[in-house]
């Protein structure tokens, strides 16, 4: 019982963590129709930033400040790369290709200034736990939990309160008629990914808070597995997003749980845990749990 | 590689002897009829118990304001909307529960309001049209045996047919992103009529185009329907072109039926006045 | 006019043979270092050609083209090998190639369904779950440390370095004689795909990617030509991998990774998308740049030999920077890739020699990506 319920707190800070990669997928998504793999590089250049800031502007300066240079990056990444293809399906194809090659480029520089170190980001939680009942959880964990429960329900009050938002979702559902009505495509966009750019930085801190190690090079990758997040939930759905990540961080924790009774299955399946959800509910739905049925537009 | 190149250079040089693909036999084309189809989008209705039939060898004409859901009518004709209820049948055969490439391989073709063409010059999207009539798979492409390469030969023959009819003839060869507005609308003409249809659907085909254009192409779909004896479904907003052209009218507004016959007595019914003068009587182009 | 034809046509002939003739020759002058990078190049193409008839021409985005090099190069090891049946290494080929189409087959419900973008994330779960099964079925994939790969032997003949062989005074190493299998795979490769790009099959596919809606009235069954497609990728790189997999002469699952597929990716869009000539361009530069940065690191400005300290730009770190940065560049200023940039040349060329540009009839020249030529679809 108690395993159970470690497992699901561990899912559930995994579950938010994820929500904020995700949740930049689809605001990406939503505003310019590009899948962004450079995602996880973005993330990774986050979570650098907190390393070799700390030591000199404290944790909270550090991460501040990195939230904003990688939204900065992130905005500048699109605006001055990717805004050159222009805004129809057929371009956000080829842009999505080309995030792959911001993100190798990105990702080499990054990996080689990390070489084979575990960063520490100095964030105040330490290994430090807290016993809730019969279970003891990490502080980072509850951390994560607090903080992305705030920033997403800030994100989604973006949406639904302010012009930024108004504009996001009439780019979403149709980009020509809300450039007709005077939504500055451009504008939308680029604060888009300078969203997706500070969630995913702030996304870093707990992926290499405790009892994560520290910031290594492959940290960047776990963005990856918010993929599955953003899929399932049906890519342009925020609410989308947050429920898979849900469904993925769970199934992750709890197939890590109970590693030994799944054994059949592999050392290390919780790592692939959530692309083997993903295919099941693909092949059930294949536009996502909550996407609409793609209705053949003529 | 180069095999291929002598035949279909050599099939160039004698189009004439060449053993080309007869079309379709010329036996009357089979009755189309549309029972009370009613369609929905999201609370919207968007038709509403629609009924026509469309008698074989004819050309019936399907007219109304913007949004009378003349294009959501083709799109259930050719299967890429499902309707909510009613029936649609080609001569015995239900075609609502069909995928729209087997409602075109019981040789229906269409064309689109606005140009939906490949890259490619005419002659590839042309063959496009042909998919229906050609069987070479995969494999036997893959390693261009005998039978598919034949194929390939003598449907592009009678493509070259086709373009010449259509007059396309010039630009068989030509990538189709370097025509005229007006020459690609006839590219999709032609692409439909490869399909050898039966029953060819028509989207607007002189929306855009200038006067000589549209009387060349008004040309072309009496001789088509001269020639080839098929029954052609038109939606079109150019009132001449409908008088001249059809033999039936159906007019549609906000989804219904409001009027139907012949078109000098579509031309006189009040109803019809009504819907275009009092409602959107500068409706020409989208719909 | 036929002896036009007829003095183009030996033209056309004599190109063919003198690249044939050219590429038997390398064998007899350049050393091992050299042939290798002729070898990967060889199997990167036939890989990338399957990668650009799916992504390319149907318009289906795929990441998990290194699960299906890993289907063919472990399929073969396992078929060839022991533990496995053992069964001749000739006939372990074409049934690893078999296997790999199998795998892509069973993917269909997902690839028949799912479309372009979305496919590629969907496709992500192959590459993982893959490794994963690399890793953990250790009695069939040797886990870890992977497999050794058994040398092909065709009729008694083995391409391997066993037996000694001198041809034309020059010994035949398994370099040597890998590169002659190479040539044969990449001729067949290049042969088919071809002529599945010019045929009924090739003209639905890019039909399906220019308009879904266009290409079901004109009567393509959508779901089964998009699966299909991905069968046949699959198939091209399963080939691929049985061909990297003798070159290896080992099996290892961290090959295989995310980077294997996105490299695949890299060289399809350097190449120049849907284009079989491009592709093979593309991954002769991806595949070939490594290594020559590795090679002649200590010749080139700013970058630190192999091995020296830590944080250093290394030759593999800059082939990287570069490859990344092709990619970017070519997708913002050249979106046809190389094979654009070399058709432009060779209009630009022919305009030069005849006034009157006359087309090419049944060898239609590959579509112009311009985006403006693409339609669109439109709204009810």
């Amino acid at each position: 019982m108690t395993d159970l319920l470690d497992s699901l707190l561990g899912g559930l800070a995994l579950g938010a963590v994820y929500a904020l990669v995700a949740l930049g997928f689809v605001v990406i998504f939503k505003a310019s129709g590009v899948l962004n793999f450079a995602h996880g590089s973005l993330l990774l250049f986050g979570g650098y930033l907190v390393a070799v800031l700390h030591d000199d502007l404290g944790f909270a300066g550090a991460l501040a400040l990195a939230v904003i240079v990688t939204a900065a990056l992130a905005g500048a990444l699109d605006r001055f790369l990717l805004q050159r293809g222009g805004h129809d399906a057929h371009s956000a194809h080829v842009q999505t290709i080309v995030t792959i090659g911001i993100d190798i480029v990105l990702l080499t520089e990054l990996a080689r200034r990390i070489g084979g170190d575990l960063l520490t980001l100095g964030d105040p939680w330490g290994d430090a736990v807290t016993e809730l009942g019969p279970v003891t959880v990490a502080d980072s964990r509850l951390a994560a939990i607090a903080v992305s429960a705030v920033v997403i329900t800030g994100v989604f009050a973006l949406f639904r309160f302010t012009p930024w938002g108004l504009s996001l979702r009439a780019a979403a559902e149709d980009m020509e008629a809300a450039a007709l009505m005077g939504v500055h495509l451009g504008r939308v966009r680029a604060g888009a990914w300078c969203l997706a750019g500070a969630l995913a930085a702030l996304a870093a801190v707990f992926l290499a808070a405790f009892p994560a190690p520290g910031l290594e090079r492959t940290t960047g990758q776990i963005a990856l597995n918010a993929f599955p997040a953003a899929i399932l939930g049906g890519l342009a759905s925020p609410t989308g997003a947050l429920a898979g990540s849900l469904v993925i961080g769970l199934t992750e924790a709890l197939v890590v749980g109970y590693q030994s009774e799944l054994h059949v299955l592999g050392d290390g399946f919780g790592d692939v845990a959530p692309y083997a959800v993903m295919l099941l509910v693909l092949l059930v739905r294949p536009n996502g749990l909550f996407g609409a049925k793609g209705a053949a537009r003529v | 590689m180069n095999d291929r190149t002598t035949e279909a250079r050599s099939s160039k040089a004698r189009t004439t002897e060449a053993r080309t693909v007869k079309a379709r036999t010329t036996t009357a084309p089979p009755e189309l009829t549309v029972r009370d189809v009613t369609v929905r989008f999201a609370g919207l209705t968007a038709l509403d118990g629609v009924s026509f039939t469309v008698a074989p060898g004819s050309v019936h004409a399907l007219i109304g304001p913007n949004g009378a859901g003349k294009s959501t009518c083709f799109n259930v004709l050719s299967g890429l909307c499902r309707p909510a209820s009613g029936t649609v049948t080609l001569g015995g055969t239900e075609l609502t529960r069909l995928a729209p490439h087997r409602i075109a391989a019981l040789g229906m073709a269409r064309t689109f309001q606005n140009i939906v063409t490949t890259q490619g010059t005419v002659a590839d999207n042309l063959m496009l049209g042909r998919h229906a009539l050609t069987r070479a798979g995969f494999t036997a492409s893959a390693l261009r045996l005998p039978g598919a390469r034949r194929e390939q030969r003598e449907h592009l023959a009678r493509a070259r047919e086709i373009a010449e009819l259509t007059g396309l003839g010039a630009h068989f060869d030509s990538p189709v992103g370097l025509l005229s507005y007006g020459d690609r609308k006839r590219v999709e003409l032609a692409r439909a009529l490869c399909l050898e249809p039966r029953v060819l659907l028509l989207d607007e085909p002189v929306a855009g185009m200038n006067a000589a254009e549209r009387a060349r192409t008004a040309e072309v779909v009496a001789e088509l329907r001269a020639e080839l004896g098929l029954s052609v479904v038109l939606v079109e907003h150019d009132m001449g072109l409908v008088m001249r052209l059809a033999d039936e009218v159906t007019v549609l507004d906000f989804g219904r039926t409001i009027a139907h016959g012949t078109p000098d007595e579509v031309r006189r019914d009040p109803e019809v006045l009504r819907a275009y003068l009092g409602t959107d009587a500068t409706g020409e182009d989208a719909a | 006019m036929s002896d036009r034809i007829r003095a183009l046509l030996t033209r056309r002939r004599a190109t063919l043979l003198t690249v044939a003739v050219l590429l038997c020759l390398p064998p007899f002058y350049l050393d091992a270092f050299w042939l290798r990078i002729g070898l990967f190049s060889m199997a990167a193409a036939i890989g990338a050609i399957g990668l650009a008839l799916l992504s390319g021409t149907a318009g289906q985005l795929s990441l998990g083209h290194a699960f299906f090099l890993a289907v063919g190069a472990y399929g073969y090891t396992w078929l060839a090998g022991d533990p496995g049946p053992g069964l001749p290494t000739a006939l372990a080929v074409p049934l690893a190639v078999l296997m790999a189409g199998l795998a892509g087959g069973l993917f269909s419900p997902v690839a028949g369904r799912v479309k372009g973008i979305y496919l590629g994330i969907a496709t992500l779960a192959l590459v993982f779950l893959g490794h994963h099964v690399l890793l953990t079925a250790e009695s069939v994939t040797g886990g870890f440390n992977g497999r050794s790969v058994p040398p092909l032997s065709l009729g008694g003949f083995t391409f391997d370095t066993g037996d000694e062989l001198t041809v034309l005074g020059v010994p035949f190493g398994a370099e040597e004689r890998l590169w002659f299998l190479g040539l044969a795979l990449f001729a067949l490769t290049w042969f088919t795909a071809r002529g599945l790009l010019r045929s009924r099959p090739g003209r639905a596919l890019a039909a399906l990617r220019d308009s879904e809606t266009a290409a079901a009235v004109m009567g393509v069954d959508v779901a089964r030509h998009r699966s299909a497609a991905f069968v046949v990728s699959s198939m091209y790189a399963g080939l691929a991998g049985v061909l990297l997999a003798l070159a290896f002469r080992r099996v290892v699952p961290d090959y295989f990774g995310l980077v294997l597929s996105v490299d695949y990716l890299a060289m399809i869009v350097i190449g120049g998308l849907g284009s079989v000539a491009g592709a093979t361009a593309g991954a002769v530069f991806v595949t070939a740049l490594p290594l020559l940065m590795t090679r002649y690191a200590d010749q080139l400005p700013l970058v630190a030999a192999p091995g020296s300290a830590e944080g250093a730009v290394g030759p593999t770190e800059a082939a990287r920077y570069l490859y990344g940065a092709a990619i970017v560049l070519v997708l913002l200023y050249a979106p046809d890739g190389l094979h654009g940039l070399a058709r432009r040349a060779r209009d630009r060329l022919r305009r030069r020699r005849t006034p009157t540009t006359t087309q090419d009839t049944v060898l239609p020249s590959p579509p112009p990506p311009a985006a403006a030529a693409r339609p669109k679809e439109h709204t009810p």
